[in-house]
């Protein structure tokens, strides 16, 4: 088999290993190689063929394509292995790492990397991860596999549209469906509160007239060949089920938009390595302020390493990672085995924190996403004596809180927790 | 009159209130940056959006639709008739990003463009 042999390994070539590619690059590395599982680079973003990407890395109102474009043509430009239809399918953590690549017409190849960056972005949960009972027919569609159908193949799924959840996905493709003259029957959404960003709910569901159920989900499919129906009913508090609200509503098309999880389904992680650390609240890995992986020299950015709102906070952390990885390949005794890590805790209301490490020796970006909805709130992280006022707080929207080394220096740890205003004196 | 916009430039989400009189924008308030100023004055008189859609593409290398966009917003109001301008209308690679699918797009004054190249598909099989 054919061995080579490279500095930096990307895994995944979207925006966060585009933008990770091109950082290691610039930090002088010599052989960076992105391997990516499609025929073109691009992950998710050639489908996005809506405006609203880029606001904050480019300052422009652009496309999902155009905002790609930019980095496919920077990657074009620079001196960066590129392998599409190249599968990683293994990979073994060791000095260096291995990495099974299995390449389309070309079969397996071996790549042993001093540094290994994943960034294989997230999935959508599908039909049996929702527990969705009742026919086995045509006519269920993830809102990311319509996306695809009608925006890169031209293919149109369905006429008369049922989604299930308020994802983000799952909004733009509600208005997606009604432009091209399909009826979209609404949207359903068990929890009181929808799952996808303010402007989706506004620019997509308002502008539109698509009505968004809250409280509400699918509980049943029917149909033979194709979906006939589905069964909806409301939810109470604890999410069961009231059976007297059952209601049959006519659709030939189910669209599923009820969550995204970090991809570990490749590469495969193979022993001797204990394994990547995972957290449970993100479904991604534990990294540290460097977006370093419990194992040292594997880091993690993008929506591998928790999902995202946007792409512009995708591409930061994929330069984060880029910056580590090359980082740990010129100071070869990479800092970070000198160093003690430690551990940001969750608190109150709060669902997660990233990064789970901290080192206290550099500034640090923590992005966290809240429990529920709340108005006029403080952020408390108590171990420091600070806290950030937000006006209001959503878990559709990733919050982020830059710290500086000199604040966090001596803290054992930090905890988040959120606390509504109370009126006294100013911090 | 005060009118209630929920700014969605970015994923804030802010709503504003915008005290307007005679067609005219007296104060808003509610915003924290420049770009939802603009946004919210122009959603509370003339509401415009970025109109997208696909268009077909033969022979181009991995897609089949060439995703389009309009440079600037237009009239909200536009978006339907649109979509029936584009219909019927087949492309052919190659097209390069940025450029002009339809000059002055329903007389609108911005010009509807290409959001991707497009390269043709050559077959490397032989």
């Amino acid at each position: 088999m054919n061995i080579k042999h490279v500095d930096v390994a990307v895994v995944g070539g979207g925006a966060a290993g585009m933008a990770a590619a091109l950082r290691a690059k610039k930090a002088e590395i010599e052989d960076v190689a992105i391997f990516e599982w499609a025929s073109e680079l691009g992950g998710i973003l050639p489908q996005c063929i809506h405006p609203g990407f880029g606001l904050d890395y480019f300052k422009e109102n652009l496309t999902g394509p155009e905002f790609i474009q930019r980095f496919i043509e920077k990657v074009g430009e620079s001196r960066i292995t590129v392998m599409t239809d190249s599968t990683v399918i293994e990979l073994e953590a060791g000095c260096p790492n291995k990495l099974l690549v299995s390449r389309s017409k070309l079969g397996l190849e071996e790549v042993r990397a001093k540094t290994v960056i994943l960034t294989t972005g997230c999935r959508e949960r599908g039909r049996f991860n929702l527990n969705l009972s009742g026919d086995r027919c045509a006519g269920i569609f993830t809102a990311g596999t319509a996306q695809r159908l009608m925006d890169i193949d031209g293919i149109m799924p369905g006429k008369r549209i049922v989604v299930l959840g308020s994802g983000d996905v799952g909004l733009i493709m509600a208005r997606r469906f009604a432009q091209e003259g399909a009826e979209v029957t609404g949207v359903f959404e068990i929890m009181p509160y929808p799952g996808g960003l303010q402007r989706n709910v506004v620019q997509c569901l308002e502008d539109y007239g698509i009505p968004l159920y809250l409280g509400k989900t699918v509980i049943e499919v029917r149909g033979k060949k194709r979906v006939e129906s589905v069964i909806v009913a409301d939810v109470d508090e604890n999410f069961n089920i009231i059976s007297d609200t059952k209601t049959e509503v006519k659709c030939d098309t189910l669209i599923l938009s009820a969550g995204l999880v970090p991809d570990w389904r490749l590469p495969r992680i193979l022993p001797p390595a204990k394994g990547i650390d995972i957290d449970d609240r993100t479904s991604g890995p534990v990294v540290n302020d460097l977006f370093e992986t419990s194992m040292p020299k594997m880091f993690a950015a993008g929506n591998f390493l928790m999902v995202n709102d946007t792409v512009d906070d995708v591409t930061f952390q994929g330069e984060l990672a880029g910056e580590s990885a090359a980082e740990s390949i010129k100071f070869d005794d990479m800092r970070t085995n000198r160093i003690e890590w430690r551990d940001t805790v969750p608190g109150e209301g709060i669902r997660f924190v990233v990064p789970q490490k901290f080192s206290g020796k550099s500034d640090v970006r923590f992005y966290l996403r809240v429990k529920r909805p709340m108005e006029k709130v403080w952020i408390e992280i108590p171990e420091i004596g600070k806290r950030f006022f937000k006006k209001i707080v959503r878990p559709a929207e990733m919050v982020k809180i830059d710290l500086r080394a000199e604040d966090i220096n001596d803290t054992p740890r930090l905890s988040f927790n959120l606390s509504v205003l109370k009126r006294r004196g100013k911090n | 009159m005060i009118k209630e916009i929920t700014c969605i430039i970015c994923p804030k989400g802010c709503k504003a209130a915008v005290e307007i009189e005679d067609m005219q924008i007296k104060n808003i308030s509610g915003l924290s940056c420049k770009f939802g100023q603009d946004y919210v004055e122009s959603e509370a008189i003339h509401p415009t959006r970025i109109f997208f859609s696909v268009i077909p593409i033969i022979g181009a290398k991995n897609i089949s639709v060439l995703p389009v966009r309009t440079k600037k917003p237009i009239p909200k109001d536009l978006l339907k008739r649109g979509m029936n301008e584009i219909r019927g209308i087949k492309l052919n690679p190659p097209i390069k990003m940025g450029e002009v699918i339809i000059k002055n797009f329903l007389d609108t004054g911005t010009d509807l463009v290409a959001s991707r190249d497009a390269e043709p598909d050559i077959d490397d099989s032989t």
